[in-house]
């Protein structure tokens, strides 16, 4: 464990542009694919009400958090961007999982219904993002606006 | 013509009163031409010594003395000395 | 699923280019990642400015009050990364330079048989349909299912077009950009360099392929899994599904095998790296002096495309006699050029100003540790000092002595002694062969080698000598140092010519 740590801290980026641009389009990407389900592109007809409360409060916190985390002056604003980002990910991990495992209420028919490929992308794009603030927090990349003081 | 022309990008020109400076502390080091024995020398510019090489204190400064003894067979010589001994502060 | 792999086959040397690929990538791969720890770090444009880099593959930091040096910024890494690993960057590069003439010549025997033989339809797609075919093919592996085989095929349509993508684009994509890191290429072919975003964009791109055969292998070893390995596996080494227990066991032999070349590949290197120079650097030098050798530099960066700040490697001579010198204006420095020549003559910097037109050449300077710098070097053309000085028939190599100790100035080199460098006579004429004593419409600055520097456009830097002191010109440089042709080749095992 301890060698996959030193490994880990090898490796360090400097693009704090691209990598707050490409965690906004995660996000907004994981809120797009919730859009497209609240509005019917889903795998059922109908789906109950809380589900498209989830929805929508999902999309909501993408959408916040995307912005919070380009326009927030204050550092204390971007890092809760994207803390709320990863929250939005790991939350929406959660409930596409569980929706094909234990099943969710009123969904009994989602359950074991992992050959859905939107719902896979959807999953890797949340695990993506949450992957890539793992990378900010621990020093690997900076996020905008921070900046490598790389003086040497 | 030729190299002594352009000054080097590392030289520091002395004023006539860093030049003072630099003499007194030749006399109170009691310093001699090793070639001739010579006491008198002119004093020229200085080279900072302390960034570019690594065995160097980072304040040393390399400064130009030249022996006045015309029949001096090397009279190009320098002395070593710290920022505080050379310049004004 | 038998029947559609058996139409199109597997024929032996498909076989076994298979297994020597992945003895070749491997090397590549390791071997690589020595290089590229020697200067772990990636730049954009043609430049390595200090701070400026887009990714650092180190933890170190370097000091702000005191010169350091590019051979104090070098990584040593584990040999499990990295061929042979702990800083034998000469080690890595024969390594990756021998491996690259093999792969290139497998390459083309892959390329010549799957045309001779028709199996290049296995790679290249019948029909534009591939692509909506890989498309769904992407959504069923998303689905967590596995996708149908292109009839008469033994690939799904993902598949032949990745495949399709590693060995007709990723392969000479990798060549290509290796190619224009070479200072010959860059120096005579400027344009191939601007081509590919700079001599910094393409070692980045170079970079970002070696991560894309990462990846290739990694996902290619999953799919392998995932479709059945064992069956796949025999499809490898008979032919067809058959035998399975003795194609796995084959399968693990020929994989121990790869793994004793690169366990041997490395113990060989770290324990007798010199073995290692004479034995590989004989057949890459064949290659390099066929190919590189006639290649003369011939370039003229404009002054906007000087680097502000123009990297140093190796510290300048650490000794009073040089300061009291430089402090002087080097006014007391002589150049003494002797040794096989009917004329031995001694310089001054004055002498030396004055004996042509001072030429200016804007060119981009290639450490072997791989970052670059654009500068402007004035002085006098080498040629025209051969010229004066007018060497014998005999004379072959010119040997250059400079100022330095490296046991004395040098604390990051491993070694020790004066440090010089044998370039061939041949390369004396060649245009932009110069000494310089000015750096960018200044004189020569110390961390540069003041009073006096090297020049030799096609060649790795450490070939332009530093700091100099004399030039002899002789016969043969074996009975010099450890005989390798330089202080460099002697102690980190490089090769003497550099083209690459």
């Amino acid at each position: 464990m301890a060698v996959l740590v030193s490994f880990y801290r090898y490796f360090a980026f400097n693009g704090p542009r691209v990598i707050t641009t490409s965690g906004i389009v995660i996000l907004l990407g994981v809120a797009a694919i919730r859009l497209y389900w609240l509005a019917g592109g889903f795998l059922l007809a109908r789906y109950p009400t809380y589900l498209a409360v989830y929805f929508a409060v999902l999309v909501t916190a993408a959408v916040v958090a995307s912005v919070s985390m380009v326009i927030g002056r204050r550092p204390g604003l971007v890092k809760a961007g994207w803390m709320l980002g990863s929250l939005g990910s790991v939350a929406s991990i959660v409930m596409y999982v569980v929706s094909r495992t234990a099943g969710l209420p009123g969904l009994p028919q989602l359950v074991d219904r992992w050959d859905y490929p939107l719902g896979t992308f959807a999953m890797a794009l949340a695990a993506l993002f949450v992957g890539l603030h793992f990378s900010v927090l621990t020093g690997m990349n900076v996020a905008y606006p921070q900046r490598r003081y790389w003086h040497d | 013509m030729g190299a002594t022309d352009s000054i080097r990008p590392e030289i520091t020109i002395l004023t006539d009163d860093d030049k003072e400076r630099v003499l007194r502390q030749v006399r109170r080091r009691r310093g001699s031409c090793q070639h001739c024995g010579g006491e008198q020398f002119e004093v020229g510019d200085a080279l900072f010594l302390g960034f570019l090489f690594h065995s160097e204190d980072s304040d040393a400064y390399m400064v130009a003395l030249t022996c006045r003894n015309p029949a001096c067979p090397t009279p190009r010589t320098g002395i070593r000395l710290p920022r505080s001994q050379l310049l004004a502060s | 699923m038998t029947e559609a792999m058996i139409q199109l086959g597997y024929p032996a040397w498909l076989r076994i280019e298979h297994w020597i690929n992945v003895l070749f990538v491997t090397l590549l791969i390791r071997s690589g990642i020595e290089i590229l720890a020697t200067h772990p770090k990636l730049y954009r444009g043609y430049d390595s400015k200090p701070g400026t880099e887009w990714a650092r593959f180190t933890r170190k930091t370097m000091p702000t009050d005191k010169l350091y040096d590019t051979l104090d910024e070098e990584e040593s890494y584990s040999s499990l990364v990295a061929l042979p690993g702990h800083k034998k960057l000469g080690m890595g590069r024969h390594w990756h330079f021998v491996t690259v003439i093999g792969w290139i010549l497998t390459g083309l025997a892959y390329y010549i048989l799957l045309f001779a033989t028709g199996q290049w339809h296995r790679y290249i797609p019948y029909s534009w349909s591939i692509f909506p075919e890989a498309w769904n093919d992407v959504l069923t592996y998303l689905s967590f299912k596995l996708p149908p085989l292109l009839p008469g095929q033994p690939l799904d349509a993902i598949q032949k077009l990745t495949y399709a993508g590693v060995i007709f684009i990723l392969a000479p994509f990798q060549i290509l950009t290796g190619a224009a890191q070479s200072p010959a290429v860059e120096a005579h072919f400027p344009w191939y360099v601007r081509l590919w975003g700079g001599r910094q964009g393409v070692r980045s791109l170079h970079f970002v392929g070696l991560v894309a055969f990462i990846g290739f292998i990694a996902v290619h070893l999953s799919m392998v899994g995932l479709w059945g390995w064992p069956q796949l596996n025999a499809l490898m080494i008979f032919g067809s599904v058959r035998e399975l227990g003795w194609a796995l066991a084959a399968s693990l032999a020929i994989i121990a095998a790869i793994v004793a070349v690169h366990v041997g590949a490395t113990v060989w290197s770290l324990r007798s790296p010199r073995t290692v120079q004479r034995a590989l650097g004989f057949i890459i030098n064949r290659g390099r002096l066929s190919f590189l050798r006639p290649m003369v530099s011939r370039q003229h960066y404009s002054p906007a495309q000087l680097s502000t700040e123009h990297r140093v490697n190796g510290k300048p001579p650490d000794s009073d006699d040089y300061k009291v010198m430089a402090v002087h204006n080097f006014v007391d420095w002589k150049l003494e050029v002797g040794g096989l020549v009917d004329n031995p003559m001694t310089f001054t910097l004055a002498d030396l100003r004055a004996l042509a037109d001072k030429q200016t050449q804007r060119v981009m300077h290639n450490c072997v540790q791989g970052w670059s710098s654009i500068g402007e070097w004035s002085g006098v053309p080498f040629r025209t000092v051969v010229d004066l000085v007018k060497p014998l028939p005999q004379a072959r190599h010119i040997c250059f002595l400079t100022m330095q100790d490296t046991g004395r100035d040098e604390p990051s080199a491993e070694g020790a002694g004066q440090f010089y460098e044998i370039v061939d006579l041949n390369l004396a004429h060649h245009p932009q062969c110069l000494l310089a004593y000015e750096m960018n419409g200044q004189p020569l600055p110390i961390e540069h080698g003041a009073p006096l520097r090297l020049r030799i456009e096609n060649q790795v830097g450490f070939k332009m000598a530093k700091w100099i002191e004399r030039i002899e010109f002789i016969s043969d440089y074996h009975g010099i140092g450890e005989g390798m042709g330089g202080w460099r080749e002697d102690n980190v095992f490089y090769d003497k010519d550099v083209e690459v």
